[in-house]
């Protein structure tokens, strides 16, 4: 298998296991912190694993997809990991960020609009747009029904 | 715990007293039956009828992908629980800003391929063809059924309390008006009416929700005074987490990011563009337009929680009177009139496509899990989108427990029945059949069961943890694990075109 690929199934295996963790965590009302941050580690492995899986072609490797993997990664933890850590604003000392308080302000900007900055232009800057017009769709149709009639006789559809 | 109850409209909203609201109103259903009426003459064929005769455009796919994936909670329900939970609350649309993205790498250039070369209409179809398994993909239809007539009928009621309030026609009436002005261009133009209409109400919701939400800024004095006087009034709203355990919240951001990758009414829209190509912008403008319809998610739960610490507006009786509270309060007649209009946009948008994404799950795949043939799809379908429209419209006259019961089961059930083996699945090639009829299993009887018994109080999950969210988790668990047991079998359940696909 692709290397990448297995690596995504890692991240992604190994996050699913960090929620499960957070959630029995949280059912045993034990060791809130623990289960926050695994489910903060869990869920930056799960998100940034299935992008590098899905984003995985054929088999060479895909620097654009594993950029940002580790960017959405990096803004996940970073920006939970800042709400866990920092310690909390004063009403009226702030601090604030942009007019919100400063955690607040992590979290909200920082993981709910930064990658709309820079994901879509990753993605577009990785998107392969050959072979996708009309007449190179009509042979890939093509290869596609020969590659089936030969690979399924006798198969389940 | 369970935090889907809180994603359904059930009660009835403030109404309102403003005429200028109802002709707003009017004039948006008027647009949407002309929309409606210039479909419905060029449907002609089941490829028109569930695919939009694959002839989208690329803005059209984008906007009606969020114009579908926002239902009308993004303008009701979600800025009434941030009113009521404080930020904890936004972590419900806090991934918006990276599905489009994640849900584009995983997705759409395989799913717009496999619709080119296997002419597949439907989200199970692609199951069917990935796996070789007619059976999974009946059972793919059947949990999508099961959400679909659900979802559908709190939809009806949602917007049945919605033509109730604008324009004064009690409850039942004006969930039969509603429905039957969406099954008005639904029946009889499947998804070509759905789409253009969908690309018309998506933009009404943006430009309400922008409007809205600086309306808010300005009735609270700027952010910065909005959270100073929130912060001095309730410690608690504003902390990264809201007024609730970070687990809570970030089990949110969890279900509705991973969670993402499993919406049928969204995703099978891939099928339909015309241009493969232009998928490269694709999460440029769908997250640009979902972030802007969701700015009055935040603004206005935002501005009616510092209203109300001000002194300014009366502590609500019940959160989902945020939004009526605040339009009649500080917006004017024709922004209120706008933003009814964006709501009912975004339940008509939601339900058009469920009914045409079941409509599609009852005419062709069962019969093809089934090995039975459907001769007049067309008529078919349109007859089946009557069906559920009825089906779901009695479940709303009825009301109650058994409609929030089988709501509830809506986003759950697609998550934790086709995130594995759907999202992963096409783009793993060691994923197995086997894998995937036993994910889709688990998330079918977890999401059921843990729903039903944390409704009827009979299981009490801690904070943090929902019916939803386990389910996605065991579903995820089960496919990786099975799969891994059984990847002998890996090779023989993947067609070669299919490999082909999945490495383009």
């Amino acid at each position: 298998m692709n290397r990448d690929r297995r690596s995504g199934l890692i991240c992604l295996t190994t996050g699913v296991i960090l929620v499960g963790v957070a959630y029995a965590a949280t059912w045993a009302a034990a060791a809130p912190q623990l289960a926050a941050w695994a489910m903060v580690i869990g869920i930056a492995l799960q998100i940034a694993g299935i992008t590098v899986v899905g984003g995985t072609r054929s088999n060479r490797p895909n620097h654009l997809v594993l950029i940002a993997a580790l960017f959405l990664g990096t803004v996940i933890v970073v920006g939970f990991g800042a709400a866990l850590l920092l310690p909390p604003e004063s009403a009226s000392a702030g601090p604030y960020l942009l007019g919100l308080p400063r955690r607040a302000a992590i979290v909200l900007l920082g993981v709910g609009i930064l990658p709309f900055l820079v994901l879509p232009f990753l993605y577009a800057a990785d998107f392969d747009t050959d072979g996708l017009d009309e007449a190179s769709l009509a042979r890939f149709r093509e290869e596609c029904r020969v590659l089936r009639e030969s690979g399924t006789e006798g198969g389940a559809r | 715990m369970t935090l889907v109850p809180l994603l359904l409209q059930t009660k009835p909203l403030l109404p309102n007293s403003a005429p200028e609201i109802a002709w707003v109103a009017l004039f948006y259903l008027v647009v949407c039956a002309g929309i409606a009426v210039w479909a419905v003459r060029r449907t002609r064929d089941t490829r028109d009828y569930f695919l939009a005769g694959r002839g989208v455009g690329l803005w059209a796919l984008a906007i009606a992908a969020m114009a579908s994936a926002l239902s009308g909670f993004g303008f009701i329900g979600g800025p009434g629980l941030v009113y009521a939970i404080g930020l904890g609350a936004v972590f419900i649309v806090l991934p918006a800003s990276i599905t489009g993205s994640m849900t584009a790498w995983v997705l759409a250039k395989r799913m717009r391929l496999l619709g080119e070369v296997r002419g597949l209409l439907t989200i199970p179809d692609a199951l069917g063809a990935r796996y070789r398994s007619p059976g999974l993909q009946g059972l793919a239809a059947c949990a999508i059924l099961i959400a679909i007539v659900g979802y559908a009928a709190t939809n009806f009621l949602a917007l049945g309390f919605i033509v109730d309030a604008v324009f004064h026609t009690g409850l039942a009436n004006g969930i039969w008006i509603g429905a039957g002005l969406i099954l008005a261009y639904t029946a009889p133009g499947g998804m070509l009416a759905g789409v253009y209409t969908d690309v018309f109400q998506g933009s009404v919701k943006a430009i309400a929700s922008a409007a809205v939400f600086i309306t808010a800024l300005q009735s609270g004095g700027g952010m910065r005074r909005i959270a100073e006087t929130i912060s001095s009034n309730d410690p608690g709203w504003f902390e990264p987490w809201g007024n609730r355990p970070a687990v809570a919240a970030l089990s949110l951001f969890f279900v509705f990011g991973l969670g993402a990758l499993g919406q049928p009414h969204v995703l099978h829209k891939f099928y339909m563009l015309k241009d493969a190509r232009r998928l490269k912008w694709y999460p440029l403008l769908m997250t640009g337009a979902m972030l802007l319809a969701l700015l009055l998610y935040v603004g206005v739960g935002f501005a009616v929680k510092a209203a109300v610490a001000r002194g300014d507006l009366a502590a609500l009786g019940r959160p989902d009177d945020a939004t009526p509270t605040f339009l009649l309060r500080f917006a004017s007649p024709l922004l209120a009139g706008i933003v009814f209009s964006g709501v009912t946009a975004a339940i008509m948008s939601t339900v058009n496509s469920f009914l045409n994404v079941g409509a599609a799950a009852v005419t062709h795949d069962l019969p093809i899990a089934l090995g039975r043939t459907v001769t007049r799809e067309l008529l078919i379908g349109r007859l089946v989108t009557v069906a559920l429209t009825l089906a779901g419209v009695l479940l709303a006259l009825k009301s109650g427990v058994l409609i929030a019961l089988l709501g509830i089961f809506g986003w759950g059930l697609f998550a934790s029945t086709l995130v594995p083996a759907l999202a992963l699945g096409l783009c793993w090639p060691g994923a197995t059949r086997l894998g995937a009829i036993a994910s889709v299993s688990v998330g079918l009887v977890v999401t059921l069961l843990g729903e039903t018994l944390v409704w009827s109080k009979r299981l009490l999950l801690p904070a943090g943890v929902t019916a939803s969210g386990l389910a996605l988790l065991l579903s995820l668990l089960t496919f990786l694990a099975v799969s891994w047991l059984t990847r002998a079998d890996a090779a023989s359940d993947l067609d070669p075109d299919i490999r082909l696909i999945m490495e383009r």
